[in-house]
C-alpha cells in the first residue's frame, strides 16, 4: 500500500459519516445506523441511496477471511464509478463515495463534482491513488481525527498488537441493477437486475449470506444507510400537509384533524431528528477536542490535594489484578 | 513480557469517584474552563458533561496508551515535566505529583521570606 500523505483512522459512527460528506461539500444526504435488517426498519429509513457494510475483522494477519462475493466481479465498466483500496485508513471514507459518485441524484456540489470528471477514465486503481491524493477528501477526513497532539503519529490504542483489520463494502443499484463495489475486488461485482423497490431487500440477502460466511465470533459487523437528509425531507412532507390544509374547504373538519395529527407527528420527528442532528455534532467536537491539557489539570489538582500518590497505589493494585486476571483467563483456555 | 509489570492505565486514576468530589467543586471547574472545546459553554455543568463524555474516556485510554509507547517527550515539556516523565503512566503521574511538592515548597519558601 503506498503512503500519499497521511490519513487518520476515524471512527465508524453516522455522525462523524454525515459531517464528513457535508464537510464535501455535498448537500441533502445523512447517514443512519442500521440496527437489524428487518423490513419496517428499511422502511422508517426511505429513500435509502446506498448502503455500506463494514467489518472489523480482530486476528492475527494471515488468517483473514478470503474475500469471496456472491459473484464474480466485471472489468469496471464506463457508467460505475469502482476505485481499488490503496490506503488502509481511508476505506471508510472510500466506499461512501462508491456511492456518492454513483448516484445521479445527489447534489455533490462542485469539488466533488469535478473531481469524478477528473477521475472518470481513470482505470481502479488510478481511481483509488486519485482519491488518496485529493486535497479536498484528505482534509476533510483528517479533520475527524483527534486534535491529541501524538494521536497522529501512532495507531489506535483499541487496535493492540495485532493489527485489525477494517473492511467497507458499498451496495447500490446503478442503471438496473445491483452492485457491490468492494475496494479489494478487482472490479465491480453485479448480483443481478432489480428495481429501486427490490434492491434494498436484496442487498440485505447478499450482506446477510456474508455475515454467515465469515461466521466466526471475531468478526465485528455494522451496517449504515446513505438517506435522504431527513431534516429537509420532514421539512418538505409539512409543507405538502400545509398545502393539502389551505386547499381545504371549511366544511371538510374530519379530513382537516387527519392533516392536523399528520402535521404534528411530522412536527415531532422534525424535532428529534434536529436534536439528533445537534447530539452527533457535539460528539464530533468532543471528539476532535485535545483533552491532554484538561487530564493534566486534573491530575495536577489531585496532586496538590494531596489525592494523586494514594490514587498511584489503587491504580496498581488495579493493573496487577487485572494482569493476573488476564493470565489465569489465558491457563484456562489452553 | 509476563513477567513485566503490568502498565497503569489513567482511566483507574480518574474513574468517576475520584471526579466527583472535584466536579462539585465550583473553583476548581472555573479553572478548568479554558480547556474545554472552544464552542463549548463556561459552565461548571459543561466541564461535568465534557468529563463525563465517552470521547474524554477515549483520551484517557489513547493517552495512557501513548505515554507507554514512550513517544511523548516534546509534550511533557510543554506541559513543563521532564521528558523523562514519558516513559510510562506511572512516571507521567509521579512528575505530576512531584511537581505538585516543588511548587507547594516554593510557595512555602516565598512565604518564609516574606515574613
Amino acid at each position: 500500500m503506498s503512503e500519499a500523505g497521511n490519513w487518520c483512522l476515524i471512527e465508524s459512527d453516522p455522525g462523524v459519516f454525515t459531517e464528513l460528506i457535508s464537510g464535501m461539500g455535498v448537500r441533502g444526504v445523512q447517514v443512519e445506523e442500521i440496527w437489524s435488517l428487518d423490513e419496517s426498519t428499511m422502511e422508517q429509513l426511505k429513500p435509502i441511496l446506498g448502503l455500506i457494510f463494514l467489518f472489523k475483522w480482530q486476528g492475527a494477519s494471515g488468517s483473514e477471511p478470503t474475500v469471496t462475493s456472491t459473484g464474480q466481479p466485471e472489468a469496471a465498466t464506463d457508467h460505475i464509478f469502482f476505485a481499488n483500496q490503496v490506503i488502509q485508513n481511508a476505506c471508510a471514507t472510500q466506499a461512501i463515495l462508491s456511492i456518492l459518485l454513483n448516484r445521479d441524484d445527489i447534489e455533490l456540489g462542485q469539488e466533488l463534482r469535478n473531481f469524478k470528471e477528473f477521475t472518470g477514465d481513470f482505470p481502479p486503481d488510478m481511481k483509488g491513488l486519485a482519491i488518496s491524493n485529493s486535497d479536498l477528501i484528505r482534509s476533510v477526513h483528517n479533520s475527524f481525527a483527534r486534535s491529541d497532539p501524538f494521536v497522529n503519529e501512532m495507531q489506535d490504542p483499541r487496535a493492540g498488537k495485532d493489527e485489525d483489520l477494517f473492511h467497507f463494502i458499498a451496495y447500490l443499484p446503478i442503471h438496473g441493477a445491483l452492485y457491490e463495489l468492494d475496494g479489494l475486488s478487482k472490479g465491480p461485482v453485479n448480483l443481478g437486475a432489480c428495481t429501486d423497490d427490490s434492491w434494498v431487500g436484496k442487498a440485505n440477502e447478499a450482506i446477510m449470506s456474508r455475515m454467515e460466511k465469515y461466521g466466526a465470533s471475531e468478526l465485528h459487523f455494522s451496517l449504515m444507510a446513505l438517506t435522504k437528509d431527513r431534516i429537509e425531507l420532514y421539512q418538505e412532507q409539512m409543507e405538502e400537509v400545509d398545502g393539502m390544509l389551505l386547499s381545504l374547504p371549511e366544511d371538510a373538519t374530519e379530513e382537516r384533524r387527519r392533516l392536523d395529527d399528520d402535521r404534528n407527528l411530522l412536527g415531532h420527528k422534525l424535532q428529534l431528528e434536529k436534536e439528533k442532528r445537534a447530539r452527533w455534532h457535539r460528539e464530533n467536537t468532543l471528539r476532535k477536542h485535545n483533552f491532554v491539557p484538561m487530564i493534566y489539570n486534573l491530575l495536577r489538582t489531585l496532586a496538590e490535594r494531596k489525592e494523586l500518590d494514594p490514587l498511584i497505589t489503587t491504580a496498581k493494585e488495579k493493573a496487577t489484578t487485572r494482569a493476573a486476571e488476564k493470565a489465569k483467563k489465558k491457563a484456562e483456555k489452553q | 513480557p509476563d513477567n513485566q509489570q503490568s502498565p497503569l492505565s489513567l482511566t483507574d486514576v480518574l474513574t468517576t469517584q475520584t471526579l466527583t468530589p472535584l466536579l462539585n467543586d465550583r473553583e476548581i471547574c472555573s479553572a478548568l474552563f479554558p480547556f474545554l472545546p472552544e464552542e463549548s459553554e463556561r459552565s461548571p455543568e459543561e466541564v461535568r458533561q465534557v468529563v463525563q463524555s465517552p470521547q474524554f474516556q477515549q483520551a484517557l485510554a489513547t493517552l495512557s496508551f501513548a505515554l507507554e509507547s514512550g513517544e511523548l517527550g516534546p509534550l511533557l515539556t510543554q506541559l513543563g515535566l521532564d521528558p523523562s516523565a514519558g516513559t510510562s503512566v506511572e512516571s507521567f503521574l509521579r512528575a505530576i505529583e512531584q511537581q505538585a511538592r516543588r511548587r507547594e515548597q516554593e510557595r512555602n519558601n516565598d512565604a518564609m521570606d516574606e515574613d
